[in-house]
């Protein structure tokens, strides 16, 4: 007896009706096997039709980017997924599952930190896209689908890989990942930068971590996606920086918390430094954070997850206990700096890096790039930006140069005889996409 | 209808009298609005029906989960941490002694509420590894019941139903305030001799495919009414490396005194005093991948397969520590099925290489047949075996279907043989199609080197495919057991080959048509495949294509982009002639030429 699907359920619901009448007259039937049994395929196959029928709608806007996943949000193709995918070139070329196309598509903002980049699909309209869903209605035990590019088993043409699993935890505190969903889905190298869906097809995160068991380097039940929370509050920022980074929030300086293990639960004040932001925001010693913008903290990492989950300048309600009464006042959030290693300033088209004895060092040049067209090479040493000492970030910087503007930067390069010579070299920005 | 036939509500109530009547005059008066109902409507309500009660059993369960810390007495010592599980409102709490070892002084709870407890130990039991824990409430203050979990009757718990793992593993609750949940099967239940170095245990497990790993240990397996099945165990199988759980009902009858006013609730029962309907739907998809793969599950075989030299032996550089020996193939048994009355049976073409002495074969009755080994694909990695019972023998068999109708989502289950020869299920969806140039179907059921060759069902029970390619050689760096990345062959194209398999033949993996070109990937907008390279003495060379030429269609069909062209490409075989039309410049020129085959990586 081989029917399909459609078939086989729309005969188990005519005999569902029979059942549920025989239910009525005769409660005891219940107990028969047989129906128990064909009920649990009706309703298993009315679930798997569902689910069919998301991923049918939803592959559409998966993107296949690098070495890893990426997803369209909006339909005029902005594009997101991971900055370990994709934060250090300018331009990609990647493939959209629902065309069948491969296009271009520039980096408009990268987050290293919280482990973003946006891209944009050049002159897109009416693209499949996924909607941002409400983090409000995610609860854990609930099912969800991971979407990606696992091993880049798709290769030049097939589809994107769909795993089904549960929502683990929420809150996870995973260092950058500060405010993880943690999920057993199948999340896998290659999967970094796609989507977290729900059942109803809405973006709840991006996966891009996992923890594993045996020391393998594949999944044994434990993902990380950045909740889409924190990814609606970058987004806009993303969106408005023109190629460069967006920085996170962190807390002030001059905060010590209690280290006992006791206390381990709760974000409780041993110290806060004289003459420090902690103090001038109006922390004191002793206090005990209970909420930071309405959510509960129950240790210095929650604090800290929760902070680092929004950017600088946020301002955000805190509530502590301090000598049994409630005080509430506004945080406004620092600037966590970047992590050190490799920085790419995609308008210029260089990455920098900090190295120990020489200071910022070019380690590439991207080809075409404004960098390569005024000669700047790896290796040479920047000296002096716009008149200014040189730092890993060029952000203040280049936010205030226009297109065609030049942007004048003085260079150390070591010679092949071991001499060095001073070299200045003047950059030329190109219009922004 | 809907409601009643996949009841929903957590808290399954009885219906009154009343509403019953009601509601039997409104299926009276409306059995058309019945019949039309759309099944979006209705498969929508199931899917959220599953998802509801879930969330129920993790509220149920979660506040009853504990992070368990011990510092270890000696100043150098690394100290233990797993998970527990309160299971009386007094505040006993069951964990495994590799969490709290004998040597241990002090043990501390974490809760997810964020309240830290002390306890004692009151009991450790080292045939099951379970240990007893006390709650030391603070002295001088009133002793608030806890939340806990009952313990289920676990010797009555059947193999392919839903469970759910509960814990701590990195930390999750002592630093995160955070139970870690998972959701998956109990996916075997057979006797072990565990491989693990820190868990000694011997004698019978339940497998899960849900989520374990390091601190889940001593935590719970949970069952769809939120009661314990066992405690989570480091221990493991060589062949299958998945999570396993201590039954409670070994524990309760090896700690009975301890455990004595702690009861053992039948299955069966419903937390909520009502039927166990609230609970049929969440269990539903396991339920039913269970039914449904019941005749091929019968169908399922051990295969032994003996030879010259152990597996191990094969990568020197395998050996050694317990991370190396995952990737290492064990000497256990593997799976196959029987798929017609002859006797002819399949399994993985990887399950039979190497140099083979014998092969026996165990039915899931318990005979065993010596087999012989006909034929295999390496394609699709499949191989096919015989038996020749006696003829007064009925096999059981199942077979391929001949459209297995695959769909990605669509739900499957991959059975497998214990080394007990006990069958194992892990469940999961269809992932993706087309794999590995057409040979293999994705799957996020777990697939190890247990069940490998085994049978691959949908909810129609139907044999769609035999799960393959556990260990493909050029990928096997990151293509690992268990990884929610699997693989099968599918049931039509096994069918193809079946004549050839029959006939003793080996198939090689079929030849891979090959052009010679290299796109270039800097000019994306054109429309067409520019080239960026073309490959000496290849089909392209001897059509003149050179470098910068754009390949604007195939056989007049167009190749806007590099998928398009890789996509025509592969619906060829070598020594087809094809017709390429490409651009040089303003010029359009038509040529023909014949593929060869593939050479890997390019096209």
């Amino acid at each position: 007896m081989q029917r399909t699907n459609s078939e086989q359920l729309g005969r188990r619901k005519h005999a569902g009706l029979f059942i549920l009448l025989a239910l009525f007259l005769f409660p005891q039937a219940i107990s028969a096997a047989g129906d128990a049994e064909s009920d649990a395929v009706a309703t298993a196959l009315a679930a798997e039709d569902e689910l069919t029928k998301v991923i049918a709608k939803t592959s559409a806007a998966f993107v296949f980017i690098g070495g890893g996943s990426g997803v369209v949000v909006s339909a005029d193709g902005y594009i997101l997924t991971n900055h370990h995918v994709a934060g250090d070139h300018k331009q990609w070329s990647v493939r959209i599952e629902g065309s069948d196309k491969v296009v271009v598509c520039d980096l408009v903002g990268t987050d290293p930190v919280g482990d973003l980049a946006l891209l944009k699909v050049r002159d897109a309209q009416n693209m499949a896209y996924v909607e941002f869903g409400d983090i409000g209605t995610v609860r854990v035990g609930q099912q969800v689908l991971a979407v990606g590019d696992p091993f880049k088993l798709a290769a030049e043409d097939g589809p994107p890989s769909f795993s089904l699993g549960t929502v683990s935890a929420l809150h996870r505190f995973q260092e950058n990942y500060s405010d993880a969903i943690q999920t057993d889905c199948a999340v896998n190298p290659g999967n970094s930068g796609g989507p977290l869906l729900t059942l109803d097809g809405k973006l709840i995160g991006i996966t891009g971590q996992i923890m594993s068991r045996f020391g393998a380097k594949a999944n044994t039940g434990i993902g990380y996606a950045i909740p889409v929370d924190q990814i609606a509050r970058f987004y806009p920022l993303l969106k408005d920086t023109a190629g460069l980074v967006v920085y996170h929030g962190a807390l002030p300086d001059g905060l010590r918390f209690s280290r006992h293990v006791e206390e381990s639960q709760v974000a409780a004040l041993e110290g806060v430094d004289a003459n420090t932001d902690a103090e001038r925001a109006g922390f004191k010693v002793g206090d005990h954070i209970l909420r930071v913008d309405g959510k509960r903290v129950y240790n210095e990492a929650r604090l800290n997850g929760i902070i680092r989950s929004y950017p600088e300048n946020a301002n955000l309600d805190v509530e502590l206990e301090r000598e049994g009464k409630l005080v509430k006042f506004q945080l406004k959030l620092p600037r966590m700096p970047l992590p050190p290693g490799l920085t790419y300033v995609a308008p210029v088209g260089v990455k920098l890096e900090l190295s120990k004895n020489d200071g910022i060092r070019v380690s590439s040049v991207d080809k075409g790039s404004p960098a390569e067209k005024a000669g700047l090479m790896t290796g040479d040493i920047i000296t002096m930006v716009d008149g200014r000492a040189p730092s890993l970030e060029w952000q203040t910087i280049l936010l205030t140069k226009r297109p065609g503007e030049q942007l004048d930067v003085q260079i150390r390069r070591p010679g092949p005889d071991g001499g060095i010579s001073q070299k200045s070299v003047q950059l030329i920005l190109e219009p922004r996409r | 209808m809907q409601d009643f036939s996949v009841p929903a509500s957590p808290g399954c109530v009885q219906k009154p009298i009343a509403l019953r009547l009601a509601t039997l005059a409104f299926i009276f008066a409306l059995p058309l609005i019945i019949y039309n109902a759309s099944t979006d409507e209705f498969s929508l309500k199931v899917l959220n029906q599953i998802q509801d009660r879930h969330e129920w059993v993790h509220q149920q369960v979660a506040p009853a989960v504990v992070a368990v810390n011990c510092p270890n007495p000696s100043k150098d010592g690394m100290g233990f941490y797993g998970t527990g599980v309160v299971i009386s409102p007094e505040g006993l709490v069951l964990t495994s002694s590799t969490v709290v070892p004998a040597t241990v002084h002090s043990v501390q709870l974490f809760f997810s509420d964020g309240k830290v407890m002390d306890a004692r130990v009151l009991a450790t039991d080292t045939t099951t590894e379970a240990c007893v824990l006390q709650v030391v409430h603070p002295a001088g203050e009133a002793k608030k019941p806890l939340s806990f979990v009952e313990l289920c009757d676990s010797s009555k718990v059947v193999v392919g139903e839903l469970a759910y793992t509960a814990g701590n593993p990195f930390h999750t609750i002592s630093r995160d305030g955070q139970v870690a949940w998972s959701v998956g099967s109990v996916s075997g239940n057979y006797k072990i001799a565990s491989a693990d170095e820190q868990s000694h245990y011997h004698g019978m497990i339940l497998e899960t495919d849900a989520a374990v790993n390091p601190g889940s240990d001593g935590g719970p397996l949970i069952d769809c009414n939120g009661r314990l099945l066992g405690i989570l165990s480091l221990c493991f199988c060589e062949s299958r490396w998945l999570g396993t759980a201590i039954p409670a009902h070994l524990i309760k009858q090896s700690l009975g005194t301890v455990l004595k006013d702690v009861p053992l609730i039948d299955p069966m029962t419903c937390p909520c005093n009502g039927s166990e309907d609230c609970a049929r739907c969440a269990r539903a998809i396991p339920d039913a991948l269970r039914f449904a793969s019941r005749p091929a599950a019968n169908a399922t075989v051990k295969i032994i397969v003996k030879r010259s030299e152990s597996p191990r032996d094969w990568g020197a550089e395998h050996k050694g520590s317990l991370v190396r020996r995952l990737r290492q193939r064990p000497d256990g048994p593997v799976s196959g099925v029987i798929f017609d009355p002859e006797g002819y049976i399949l399994t993985s073409a990887f399950n039979i290489d190497g140099d083979v002495i014998s092969f026996d074969v165990q039915l899931a009755h318990g005979e065993v047949y010596p087999a012989t080994l006909l034929g295999r694909d390496n394609g699709l990695d499949v191989a096919l075996l015989k038996i020749q019972p006696p003829h007064d023998v009925t096999l059981p068999t199942i077979s391929l279907a001949a459209d297995p109708e695959l769909k990605i989502g669509r739900f499957v289950t991959v059975l497998g043989s214990s080394e007990e020869g006990l069958p194992t299920h892990t469940g999961g969806i269809i992932s993706a199609l087309g794999r590995l140039d057409g040979a293999a179907v994705q799957t996020d059921a777990l697939i190890n080197y247990g069940n490998s060759g085994g049978p691959v069902v949908d909810l129609n029970g139907r044999l769609i495919g035999i799960a393959s390619q556990v260990s493909i050689k050029p990928r096997s760096d990151f293509s690992q057991q268990n990884s929610g990345v699997g693989f099968f062959a599918q049931s039509d194209k096994i069918l193809i080959s079946m004549a050839d398999l029959k006939a003793g033949h080996d198939i090689k993996a079929p030849p891979s048509p090959f052009l010679g070109v290299v796109s270039s990937m800097d000019a994306p907008e054109t429309r067409g495949v520019r080239l960026k390279d073309v490959l000496t003495g290849s089909a392209a060379a001897s059509a003149k294509l050179l470098p910068g030429d754009v390949i604007v269609a195939v056989d007049g069909m167009d190749t806007h982009s590099w998928p398009a062209l890789v996509r025509i490409l592969k619906a060829h075989n070598p020594g087809d002639t094809i017709e390429i039309t490409y651009q040089r410049g303003t010029v359009t020129t038509r040529t023909q030429t014949v593929l060869k085959s593939r050479d890997r990586e390019v096209r």
